[in-house]
């Protein structure tokens, strides 16, 4: 069960080029010149065009901007960055490479599950071809130079999301929340900094970029995440054996409730899915499977939605066509 | 107890140092602790990063022409300190001695330990191996052992003319 609490896991790479301005000074001129040379370093023999492409914002509407945000494959400070953003995309989203973030080269790549290593090997071997061709601002102490000094060394950034709902009822995450500040890992909510958590879901995170090696940080991090599983798991039994009924009908109820609601707003969305993952995780319910809860997770944002639609929607059409999405998806896959 | 700088105040702090394997202990008044810079002034707490940044700048404040500024991309020291964030890749040797408190409160260390850019890793295992040989001089000299430490020297000098 302990695994089935992560539903992803991500590592970012920060880059830079030498002498040359970081994003925020750079025009849009300089920026998107910049693009195309990243885009000339990375494709090739081993990454091709059409396994990837390359997603310019500036070419994009406001809508399509908001719903790449919303699956996590561009950040916020990229959609302020649009007229010189841009990011290179896997066909599966796994791996990406945003451009002219808040540094000038971001290797992002996701895998589902509890799958840290992966994420890092793919990472660094894009990081492997990307250096071939460009000139890194590296620095023999201070390792990869980043515009903000947070990032520099490594450059790297380790995280899972992870479902946290009796830690969150229990109000322990104010508590971990410092202990893990001590050890130098940061937990908050799904969409980054200062996001608000919805779903029982955070991310948890290195913060320390210097001074330890990406094997040290991904092991130390792991450590981490295994001991709040622990206490998660922990938490779990006590309640389950002394509300089993209780526990049982929650998960059972927002099941029914997805199945069969005719509106749906994001947050009890959400919630509903949060109920019916740990359902699953509790294996209290069998019909539907966690990839579908996940996929839903992330598919039922609003601007995602109006993507899916086609066109922009009043918030009633956003519940409705939520709902909708919901019922189709549990039915079709659940069974 | 009156403050033993001015004589006038009454001592606020104590102030323990030690210096050349003595201690020594100094008690100021609050205002002649502050132009001593013994002591820094509390900030609200609103970007961490400016915060410490303030804070380490703030005995002596400087004035904006002799402020450092990279001579690569021309962002000054203050306008990191605002925004958190550096202009390019030369600001961290243009600041370097300014940035470096600040790094060591952010990350607890100021040494790169992780990957290499494959072009550098070269240079950088000189590196290490000159650390190395740093540590063994300063060894021989501790044990008066003057013909080793100046067969150290030389190829010390040696490697460092080659990087």
């Amino acid at each position: 069960m302990a695994e089935g609490l992560i539903m992803t896991s991500r590592v970012r790479l920060a880059r830079n080029l030498k002498r040359i301005m970081f994003p925020h000074k750079l025009s849009s001129e300089q920026g998107k010149k910049l693009v195309s040379e990243v885009e000339e370093a990375f494709y090739s023999d081993v990454f091709r065009e059409g396994d990837y492409s390359t997603l310019k914002l500036w070419q994009t509407d406001k809508l399509s901007q908001t719903s790449y945000f919303e699956k996590r494959l561009i950040s916020n400070n990229m959609i302020n960055n649009s007229s010189k953003g841009a990011v290179i995309l896997s066909n599966d989203d796994s791996e990406s490479i945003m451009i002219n973030e808040e540094d000038h080269i971001r290797i992002q790549c996701i895998k589902t599950g509890y799958n840290l290593e992966d994420a890092f090997r793919s990472a660094n071997r894009i990081d492997d071809q990307l250096e071939k061709n460009l000139d890194f601002a590296f620095d023999e102490k201070y390792g990869y130079l980043t515009a903000c000094p947070t990032n520099v060394g490594t450059g790297m950034r380790a995280s899972v999301m992870i479902h946290l709902p009796f830690i969150a009822t229990d109000n322990k995450v104010e508590e971990s929340l410092y202990a893990l500040s001590k050890l130098g890992m940061a937990i908050r909510g799904i969409y980054g900094e200062g996001s608000k958590v919805t779903g029982s879901i955070y991310q948890i995170s290195n913060q320390i970029t210097l001074g330890m090696t990406e094997q040290e940080t991904l092991a130390n991090l792991k450590a981490v995440i295994n001991k709040i599983i622990i206490h998660e798991t922990r938490a779990r039994e006590v309640a389950y054996k002394n509300y089993k009924y209780e526990i049982e009908d929650r998960a059972a109820r927002s099941l029914g409730i997805l199945k069969s609601a005719v509106l749906l707003t994001s947050s009890e969305c959400l919630k509903l899915l949060s109920d019916v993952r740990l359902g699953i995780e509790m294996g209290i319910i069998k019909t539907v499977s966690i990839g579908t809860v996940d996929a839903l997770i992330m598919d039922v944002q609003p601007a995602t939605i109006q993507k899916q639609v086609g066109k922009n929607l009043t918030k009633e059409e956003i519940n409705l066509a939520r709902a909708k999405l919901v019922k189709r998806k549990i039915r079709n896959k659940g069974r | 107890m009156l403050c033993d700088k001015c004589k006038k105040n009454d001592a606020t702090y104590r102030i323990t140092k030690i210096i050349y394997n003595k201690k020594v202990d100094l008690h100021l008044c609050e205002q002649c602790a502050r132009e001593m810079g013994e002591v820094s002034q509390t900030f609200p707490i609103q970007n961490i990063i400016s915060e410490l940044m303030g804070y380490l700048t703030q005995p002596h404040e400087i004035e904006k022409q002799h402020e450092p500024r990279c001579s690569n991309c021309g962002t000054y020291y203050s306008e990191f300190k605002k925004g958190g964030l550096l202009g390019c890749s030369e600001c961290y040797s243009s600041f370097g001695d300014a940035l470096n408190p600040v790094l060591k409160r952010v990350q607890g260390s100021v040494k790169h330990v992780g990957k290499t850019p494959r072009s550098r890793r070269k240079a950088r295992t000189n590196i290490n191996e000159l650390d190395g040989l740093q540590i063994m001089l300063q060894k021989a000299i501790e044990n008066e052992e003057y013909e080793e430490a100046a067969k150290i020297r030389d190829e010390i000098k040696k490697m460092q003319n080659s990087i």
